[in-house]
């Protein structure tokens, strides 16, 4: 899709007042967590940009924080209620490509999952805390396919989640049985606190079309929604200022 | 036929008096009633272009009513566009806020890794 230059700038603009790249550089370099990682000039994919506009603009988030995953970048952005970037870190997810998950898959032993069926299923989740195995609470993204995020699980050194988490390339970070593994500093810092009444997550796809994954999301209406995104930033200083 | 030859003259003098008058007469009345037909033709062609221009603005009329009823169609539709957004809208708030607080009750499950 082509862009035409007068709205380019506006929504570059609008982009980074909101702290998105709309090139895909992000400007905190501090959001970034992994060590190693050119942080300050770490891009992020039009998808990811052109989703959160659209998000922001059409205030599908409904009030609530939000997160975007990119399954191919392998990393999660999280955002407050008003879109603003809270954080940006890299995530372990779901060892198989797909975008759907099988029949009956959340109610299996993780042993049992066949390892094409050990997908981070795309979509858009109404993501909140409850009960988990073990007297445990955690943050789920999608409670019927047993989806959580939560912090990096170390129980089996074999897999070298923590090292996956914290190389330079993406490649690596597909180990988990479909459940997002982020650092525990930064699930501590930043997931926890924001998610604490819920959000939402908007998975992107490994293989599907984007508006296949987002009912409701075209990119036709990426025009409206930049412009939008920015009429927020330009014109919401005391929410949009400042990032 | 004495008396005709005797007065033949005045006879002849007054057949062409009468005849020119006759016929003077029916001249008069060709002009008079060209000049009537004359001027219906012209009231009825002043009629015509009224009539033809109120028609006219009579369709022009319809044509803006018609184009009005399309606006306002199109407004309600639009507003009914926007009513129905607010609502899906209220309701997929209400849908978040339900469904996360319906997950901090669900039974307690495995997390897949």
């Amino acid at each position: 899709m082509t862009i035409p230059a007068r709205l380019k700038t506006a929504l570059t603009g609008a982009a980074l007042s909101m702290g998105i790249g709309c090139v895909g550089v992000f400007a905190p370099a501090a959001l970034a967590d992994k060590p190693g990682a050119a942080a300050s000039t770490q891009t992020v994919s039009g998808d990811v940009s052109e989703l959160a506009g659209w998000v922001i603009a059409t205030k599908d988030n409904r009030g609530y924080p939000f997160a975007i995953i990119d399954k191919q970048a392998a990393e999660i952005l999280i955002f407050d209620a008003d879109g603003k970037l809270k954080g940006r870190t890299p995530a372990l997810l779901g060892s198989a490509v797909g975008d759907h998950s099988a029949p009956g898959v959340g109610d299996r032993e993780l042993k049992d999952i066949p390892a094409e069926d050990r997908t981070t299923p795309a979509g858009r989740f109404i993501a909140g805390y409850g009960p988990a195995t073990g007297g445990q609470r955690v943050l789920w993204v999608d409670y019927e396919t047993a989806i959580s995020i939560h912090p990096v699980a170390t129980g089996n050194r074999a897999e070298k989640r923590e090292e996956r988490l914290a190389s330079k390339t993406a490649e690596d970070n597909r180990i988990t049985h479909g459940c997002i593994n982020v650092a525990k500093a930064f699930y501590d810092k930043t997931v926890q606190p924001t998610f604490t009444k819920g959000g939402v997550f908007y998975v992107l796809p490994d293989t599907v079309e984007v508006h296949e994954a987002f009912p409701g999301y075209a990119r036709p209406n990426l025009a409206f929604s930049l412009v939008e995104a920015y009429r927020i930033a330009t014109h919401n200083p005391a929410k949009g200022g400042g990032r | 036929m004495s008396w005709l030859k005797k007065h033949a003259t005045t006879a002849r003098a007054a057949a062409v008096v009468v005849f020119g008058g006759v016929a003077l007469s029916a001249c008069a009345t060709n002009g008079y009633v060209d000049e009537q037909i004359a001027a219906v033709n012209s009231r009825i062609d002043q009629v015509d272009a009224r009539a033809q221009a109120a028609a006219q603005r009579a369709e022009a009329a319809n044509t803006a009513a018609q184009a009005a009823a399309t606006d306002a169609r199109t407004a309600a539709t639009t507003a009914q566009g926007a009513a129905t957004e607010a609502r899906s809208a209220t309701q997929r708030l209400d849908q978040i806020e339900g469904r996360v607080n319906a997950l901090e009750s669900m039974p307690a499950r495995t997390p897949r890794g």
